[in-house]
Order: structure tokens, then sequence, then C-alpha cells
């Protein structure tokens, strides 16, 4: 995990929880498109290069499907029990795309957590609560 | 078997002990700088076979004390469901932290929110707002009643609101109106919250600040409905704790 974006994941997995995925930008989103290397000529890499930034699905993006269907794909190639939604604060993109996929995954039965935070350390007693209470509402 | 419950909160740490699943035993008492300490004057004199912490001093209480863990939001849900079980939505404002809670009818937890790292417009920023008033706090919510008017409070934020109050009061703004604004910009404040999970009734509130009467009477209004409140608020969270050691023996 990248350094210091190690707040949330830290209480998720301490809390009892263990993430089996994640697509956060400080993480898979880096990797989970690649450019491609396979062109002649200067302009065609250049192409890759458009072509890769296009792909992502970064939720500045609209319309931007592919990141409910990836995160749906997740959901069922690792058997999730639930998501948290854990943006950082002031991502807006984010924070408007969070609450249509909460009502989305909610509707397929998958217990949705909306967390805001940033990487300061003030608000660990209160995230603690919220994480520890959602574990609590997947055990039910 | 009697069973035990502790929440250690921000403001205060309540005890609360069951038998035969009625309370036998209740305590609230302020915080202290040494909350372990505390607790163990809070229970030396009570006996009880199993005991279940939460709120925020919940892991250190567990580290000297054996005890079960469980969060707020779960205590809350088990504590108002055996008071209230056609409650579906409880409002908890607490010292540091408001929280809406939507439960079914067995008193799980369907859904939550809380508010964000900010303590605006719970128990904490209520007592601040008393204070610039100079309100004690069991006087503050039956002056803001008794107001007919009730002045446009704008910051949410303890600080920016003290500093908007001393302006109002510069400019002759009556004091009990200021006084039922601030009320009014919790209620406003706590809706938001509660729309987020869904307001379904019964309605129940909970939590050190639901010993005001004035959040209760301003709720039922802005709600049109009634709103459920617990005899004695505040140790719901340990009642809900305790309720919890009696089930997990059985």
């Amino acid at each position: 995990m990248a350094v210091p974006n190690w707040k949330i994941p830290h209480i998720v997995e301490s809390s009892g929880a263990t993430i089996v995925g994640e697509e956060m930008c400080t993480g898979e989103r880096g990797t989970q498109v690649l450019t491609s290397c396979n062109a002649d000529t200067i302009d065609g890499l250049f192409d890759n290069i458009v072509d890769r930034y296009f792909e992502i699905d970064c939720a500045v993006f609209t319309p931007n499907n592919d990141r409910l269907e990836h995160i749906k794909e997740m959901n069922e190639k690792y058997k999730v029990d639930g998501v948290i939604q854990y943006s950082i604060q002031f991502c807006q993109p984010y924070q408007g795309e969070a609450i249509s996929f909460e009502k989305n995954l909610e509707q397929d039965g998958i217990p949705v957590l909306n967390l805001e935070t940033d990487y300061s350390q003030e608000d660990v007693g209160q995230l603690k609560t919220r994480i520890e209470a959602f574990i609590e509402r997947i055990q039910n | 078997m009697i069973s035990a419950g502790i929440d250690i909160g921000s403001r205060t740490t309540k005890v609360v002990l069951i038998k035969d699943n009625s309370i036998i035993y209740s305590k609230v008492v302020n915080n202290t700088f040494t909350p372990i300490d505390s607790c163990r004057e809070l229970l030396q004199e009570l006996s009880y076979d199993k005991i279940t912490a939460t709120g925020y001093g919940r892991h250190l209480f567990a580290d000297y004390f054996e005890a079960e863990v469980i969060s707020e939001i779960k205590a809350f849900a088990t504590g108002i469901h055996y008071l209230f079980p056609s409650v579906r939505t409880i409002l908890d404002i607490g010292g540091q932290d408001t929280k809406a809670i939507s439960i079914d009818q067995k008193g799980r937890v369907r859904k939550f929110e809380m508010n964000d790292k900010c303590a605006a417009g719970t128990g904490r920023f209520l007592e601040i707002m008393a204070m610039a008033l100079r309100y004690n706090l069991d006087e503050f919510g039956e002056k803001a009643l008794s107001s007919k008017d009730s002045a446009n409070i704008n910051s949410m934020c303890a600080v920016f609101a003290e500093s908007e109050i001393v302006s109002m009061l510069s400019k002759g703004e009556d004091r009990n109106s200021i006084a039922k604004g601030i009320h009014h910009s919790i209620i406003k404040k706590s809706t938001a919250i509660l729309k987020r999970v869904g307001i379904e009734s019964d309605l129940a509130l909970a939590g050190g600040v639901a010993k005001n009467m004035a959040i209760k009477n301003l709720m039922e209004e802005s709600f049109n409905q009634k709103v459920l409140v617990p005899e004695n608020p505040q140790i719901v969270g340990a009642l809900g704790c305790a309720l919890n050691s009696s089930k997990t023996n059985s």
C-alpha cells in the first residue's frame, strides 16, 4: 500500500476484516491498464499513451460504467462480504459516484460503507467505530 | 446471572447491570483523565458475571478487564430495540458523535451514518453554545422552547457559532431566540444524517442530548411524528452492552 495512504486499510485489517481487492488511485488503478508498446511509429506510441488514459476508470470520466462493472467483477471473483467506498476529502467526482454505486451495490445485497477522510490521524477513533460497526452489520 | 454493560463515551461513562432481562442498576459519571481508574472505581462494588464494553474507551477497557467489545452502533440498536421494539430509526446524539441507525424488526443494524470527524451539532456543540449564552445545560432547552422566534444560526462550527452569537447579542437579538436557533441548527444537521439512512417510523432519540426537551420537541415538529425518548437516554449504549453480555452467555 502506498505511503501515506495506509490509514483505512490498517484500521480495516486490525478490526477483523480482510481486504481481498481494491481499486484505489494509490493502488491497483495505477497498473490496471498499461500502455501498449506495440506501434511502429512515434505517432502510434503517442496514440497508445492516449488510449491508456482513456481506459482509466477514474470518476472524473462520465459515463463511467466500467468502474462499477469492475467492482462487481471483483465482488464475484473474491466472494466479497462488503464494500468500503473510501474517498480522500475533496475528491468530489468520487464522492458523487459513491451515491449511485452505493444504491446499486446495496440492491445486489452487498453492504456498503462510505468514508471520507484525509491522511491525518486525528479521526482514527471515529473511523474505527464506523468500520467495526460495519463489520458487525456484515456478521449479523 | 447478572450481565453488565459499560459505555465509555467522550464525556461520560455509563454502567448498567441487568438480571432476568430487567435493569437492576445504572450509573452515569463524568469522565476523568484516567478512564481506567474511573472504571475500576465504578465497578469495584458491583458483582456481575460478564461485561461488554462500548464507546471511545472500549478497547482500552478490554486491555484491562475481561470484556467483550461491541461498537456504539450495535449497542444503541440493541438497547433501543429492548426499550421500544417498534422503533426502526434511531438518532443518537452523544458528546462527540451523532449517529443515525436504521434497524430491522429484530433490532439488527440495517444501515448507519455518522457525523464526520467534526463534532458540530453534537452534545459538545450544545454545551459550548449554552456556555456562550451563560445558561446551564438543564435550563438551555427550556429557555429555547420559551421563545417564539428563532434566530438563524449559520455556523455549524462551535468556534464560529460562538462568534456569531456574540455578534447577535451585540445587535440586540433576544437570548432565548438565539437559544432556539441553536437547537434548530442541530436538528437541521441531524436531519441530513437521518435522511441518509432513511426515516422509517417509529423514531427514537437517545444519547445525552436526548435529555434536552427542546431537541425532542423540535424534532417532532420537524418530522411531524412522535419521537420516543427513553427515561434515561444516556444509558442506552451501556444497556445494549449488558443485553449483549446476557445473550452471549446463554
